[in-house]
């Protein structure tokens, strides 16, 4: 092409560069109707995820709410759980059961998600599931699914120091006590990554949920 | 490169179908779209999905670039090429989260990728943007007819070596160590040099028997 352009070799570019405007007009239409029509069906799956994993870390509750953390470091319940940050489990009569909360920290490879049920009160843990994570396949990534290892947090009692801290979780070295957990041979670095991870979101959220007035505060009906 | 290019204008739909299982197999013959390939076909259900989503663009995308043969100006036709390629796969990648989330996790970023995946762009390039709708779709289904079969044939392999099961279905016996190796990507390459290996084989027999007819 020239460096004056003639009119006729304008109108060509305009006319090029027009389809190419006419094809992502087309495209982008398309885009945003499907994803009008997938919206719904989107977000009912991943609530249907999140209840699954909820119900399953608290044992015996059947209804949750979610709560997020304020910036006056006060707990408000949230209309939707979607985007909480921890769910208060209750059960048939409107008891409530204990917390689930979401943690998360490195392991071998990459981030490791939990979400975990904790009985505040009691100071014991109800259950675990590992949501998210990228371990090596048929070694670390058996933290997943591995029934027995799994099991051992299932009412596993935590440890309180003198001002009621609550103790790091240790791997059992010969059978678990209070405050020890079960390892998986040959997932030894998953398996202490995830007591970590535990260690430090309980560490953070256990004063704040044994504080009677932590979870009063803004879900009025109960 | 020669035997990358369609063949005479006289290849008829069969023929371009049957190319794209054998002749011209998009992974064991050509060995484009290595990524997805090697990275998500550790296990069965993976691979298929995949390999479905791969197709499912591919004939999409065939289609509507052959039926636009005539409106796209030379100068712009990769973009918009690629533009027509993206929107399909956002849409697959948007549907296939509505409908099987738990897969959507395990595919994670490489069903987006899907739109660099050269084997599109080619037969885009090759071949759809210069034969009729009907044939481009022949094309089209036959190279993601072999896409799919040959992921799939992968990701068994490795399911069944790595897990010892295939779709989950426990096969091998309890007493059967898994190949752990089989499961990372290492073990990909492995697969994909046997299948290869094992496809030239059963190949050069072919030739063979026909000769000496």
């Amino acid at each position: 092409m020239s460096a004056t352009p003639t009119p006729a070799g304008l109108r060509s570019a305009l006319a090029v560069q027009g389809v190419l405007v006419a094809i992502a007009l087309v495209a982008g239409l398309v885009i945003a109707s499907v994803h009008e029509l997938t919206r719904p069906r989107v977000a009912a799956q991943r609530a249907a995820l999140l209840a699954d994993a909820v119900l399953d870390v608290l044992p015996g509750a059947v209804a949750y709410d979610g709560y997020a953390l304020r910036a006056d470091g006060r707990l408000e319940r949230l209309p939707s759980p979607q985007d909480a940050a921890l769910f208060v489990g209750r059960d048939g009569t409107g008891q409530r059961v204990g917390v689930a909360i979401a943690a998360a920290g490195m392991g071998y490879q990459d981030r490791i998600q939990l979400l975990y049920g904790v009985d505040p009160d009691a100071g014991r843990l109800l259950g675990l599931r590992v949501l998210e994570s990228r371990e090596t396949p048929g070694l670390g990534a058996r933290i997943v699914d591995d029934a027995a290892f799994l099991q051992g947090f299932v009412m596993l009692q935590l440890q309180f120091d003198d001002s009621a801290r609550v103790r790091p979780l240790r791997l059992a070295r010969a059978g678990a006590e209070a405050g020890e957990y079960d390892g998986i041979t040959g997932a030894t670095v998953s398996a202490r990554a995830v007591g970590r991870i535990l260690s430090a979101s309980l560490a953070e959220w256990l004063p704040r949920l044994r504080d009677p007035a932590a979870l009063a505060g803004g879900h009025g009906d109960g | 490169m020669a035997e990358l290019l369609p063949g005479p204008l006289t290849e008829t739909a069969a023929e371009r179908f049957q190319a794209g299982l054998w002749r011209e197999n998009p992974i064991l013959v050509q060995a484009l779209g290595m990524c997805p390939t090697l990275a998500v076909s550790n296990t069965a259900v993976n691979a298929l999905t995949m390999g479905l989503a791969t197709a499912t663009v591919l004939l999409a995308s065939a289609l509507v670039v052959s039926a636009l043969r005539g409106l796209i100006p030379r100068q712009v036709r990769l973009a918009s090429f690629v533009l027509v390629i993206a929107s399909f796969v956002t849409v697959t990648d948007m549907v296939i989260e509505a409908v099987a989330i738990e897969v959507h996790g395990a595919l994670g970023a490489f069903l987006p990728l899907i739109v660099v995946n050269c084997l599109i762009l080619g037969r885009m390039e090759a071949l759809a943007s210069r034969r009729p709708p009907a044939l481009a779709a022949f094309d089209a289904l036959g190279m993601g007819a072999g896409f799919v079969l040959s992921l799939l044939a992968l990701g068994s392999v490795r399911e069944l070596l790595g897990y010892g099961s295939v779709f989950g279905l426990r096969l091998m016996p309890a007493a059967f160590e898994p190949w752990v190796v089989m499961l990372l990507p290492g073990g990909g390459f492995f697969a994909l040099a046997a299948l290869v290996l094992a496809f030239r084989w059963g190949d050069s027999r072919r030739a063979l028997r026909k000769g000496a007819r």
